[in-house]
């Protein structure tokens, strides 16, 4: 018992463990991105598997972090701490404006709503003039510091995006057990019976939204600092799509769905990348393309629930 | 306690209520009947805050309430028992109880444990199953969960909407026998059935709704014995 308690964490650990015994860089680089996007499904996931709102716009969150942070620290010279901090707002007030409005919608027409929103900001990226740097983007973006503490090296880098990971795991964790969480979980079972219980649904929905905003724009906000480069690629639609898979892929409404799903996506394709060729010598990128997408909709058919569920199945099967 | 009047409610092009007057008194069962799509839902809907009026006011205590949003009317101690229970299925049956008391977090902190006992003690069928999925439990237990949720808001008036539906016989009369018990605790009710026998059983007063009118009021008593309102709105079968 005490055994299947703790055997989440300890594989996280495990796995947080390779990039350190690996000491490859490429390895960092791996194990960074998945952190980025464990974050933004962190908060995608508290939005959908919690409040139950499809949001197909978060890319677009993820890009006005990335975009306020490498103006503000390329443009107007400002130290790369304080332009976290407007990474981190700007996409929150942004949500909250649009949220008071698209949250007002359900379902299908709530994802309509906030694609349409996601397409909106890429045009913006790509059409911002000398401000965005336009399809080109913008170069030179500082590494990320904290007063003399720099973070310049992937290692130290995957050091910090982990912290902050794991920070965010364990207050998502209170979260998703206090009244709040219940409430959340509340206006996903039904919003109807949620109103009748006398829970504002309005107000806390758009709480969820301007949370998982956040938190997209402080992803964003880190990765420009990784990369010292952003053009709008990296936040278009597509990149929406692949954090709502995540989110789904780890399982909506759960505790490890975000990390697990993240991890499998990001992995997945790098695995592939190394095992295709060896199995079909001379295979070009479509293998890997049509392989990536049947494993995911076997991964939807046999387990819906996603991932992380899987722990309970194996369990049960032990009980048997 | 609660008065409502001149009340009118439209859905798009559908005027779902016209002109309904109506009164509820303290410690009072009022049943409220009728036929599919007469208006029953609509009207507790409107008086738990969840649709906007076209016309008419309600008071409640004195005070209009008209307008104001369910989780304001909640807090004035309206609660209500939605069609087909609505638990929250993935949820445990302690936190569907515990989210009843929502908005007495802050106020009543230290009651709620107190409050849950109280209510465990009403529905003794949902004790030991505190820990177990509200979707889980048999009809009949989620019913009985649907209105101890509602409990926990420490409501004086309580609206359900058709609590026997779906239910067998036994459980229909356990759940009626508990709203009479309620009532005795000071709690008014305002019950809309369609299982009219059991309604009238448990009754004060009734109305009649008809195409989102009022078509019949009185005293349920009288109402069984007249067989004119039998034939006219209640049906045949009706004692």
């Amino acid at each position: 018992m005490r055994i299947k308690k703790y055997s989440g964490l300890l594989i996280a650990l495990l796995l947080l463990a390779i990039p350190l015994i690996a000491q490859s860089n490429y390895v960092y680089g791996l194990f960074i991105v998945v952190g980025l996007y464990t974050i933004i499904v962190q908060g995608l996931g508290i939005l959908m598997g919690y409040a139950g709102q499809v949001s197909f716009g978060h890319a677009a969150f993820f890009g006005l972090g990335g975009y306020t942070a490498a103006i503000l620290t390329t443009r107007f010279s400002w130290s790369p701490l304080p332009a976290l901090l407007a990474a981190v707002f700007l996409p929150a007030v942004i949500a909250a404006v649009i949220g008071r409005q698209t949250l007002k919608l359900r379902e299908l027409y709530l994802a309509l709503a906030t694609l349409g929103f996601g397409i909106l900001v890429s045009i913006v990226f790509a059409e911002g003039g000398e401000l965005t740097g336009g399809p080109s983007g913008i170069s030179g973006i500082p590494h990320f510091q904290i007063g003399s503490l720099s973070f310049d090296s992937d290692g130290s880098f995957f050091l910090l995006i982990w912290l902050l990971v794991v920070m965010l795991m364990i207050g998502i964790k209170n979260l998703i057990h206090s009244r709040t969480g219940r409430a959340l979980c509340a206006i996903r079972e039904s919003e109807y019976a949620a109103e009748n219980a006398g829970i504002d649904c309005s107000r806390l929905k758009l709480q969820a939204f301007i949370f998982s905003a956040l938190l997209a724009g402080m992803a964003g906000g880190l990765y420009a600092f990784y990369v010292s480069f952003i053009s709008p690629s990296p936040f278009s639609f597509h990149a929406s799509v692949q954090f709502v898979l995540m989110a789904v892929i780890g399982g909506l409404g759960t505790f490890w769905g975000p990390l697990i799903g993240a991890m499998v996506v990001v992995l997945l394709s790098e695995v592939l990348k190394e095992v295709i060729p060896l199995i079909i010598p001379n295979a070009g990128g479509e293998y890997q393309i049509i392989i990536y997408g049947m494993i995911l909709v076997i991964l939807m058919i046999y387990q819906p629930q996603g991932l992380s569920s899987l722990r309970n199945r194996i369990s049960l099967r032990g009980l048997k | 306690m609660l008065k409502v009047e001149d009340f009118n409610v439209s859905h798009g092009y559908i005027h779902a209520l016209k002109n309904v007057s109506m009164r509820v008194k303290e410690r009072e069962i009022l049943a409220v009947l009728g036929a599919n799509g007469a208006g029953k839902s609509t009207l507790l809907g409107a008086i738990a805050g969840l649709y906007r009026p076209a016309g008419g006011k309600i008071t409640y205590k004195d005070e209009v309430i008209t307008g104001q949003s369910s989780e304001e009317i909640v807090r004035k101690g309206i609660s209500l028992i939605p069609e087909n229970r609505e638990i929250f299925g993935t949820l445990s049956v302690r936190e569907n109880l515990m989210l009843g008391a929502f908005h007495r977090y802050r106020r009543d902190k230290g009651h709620l444990l107190q409050d849950l006992k109280e209510v465990l003690e009403v529905f003794p069928a949902l004790k030991g199953r505190e820990g177990d999925p509200a979707g889980s439990l048999s009809g009949g237990l989620q019913q009985m969960l649907a209105i101890g949720r509602g409990l926990m808001a420490n409501p004086r008036l309580l609206l359900l909407d058709e609590p026997s539906i779906g239910l067998a016989p036994l459980v229909v009369r356990e759940i009626m026998n508990i709203l009479v018990q309620l009532k005795k605790t000071g709690v008014s009710i305002v019950l809309v059935e369609q299982n009219t026998k059991s309604a009238l059983k448990v009754a004060d007063s009734v109305i009649v709704l008809e195409r989102g009118r009022i078509a019949h009021a009185g005293n349920s008593s009288e109402d069984i014995a007249d067989a004119s309102i039998r034939e006219a709105y209640l049906g045949k079968a009706c004692p």
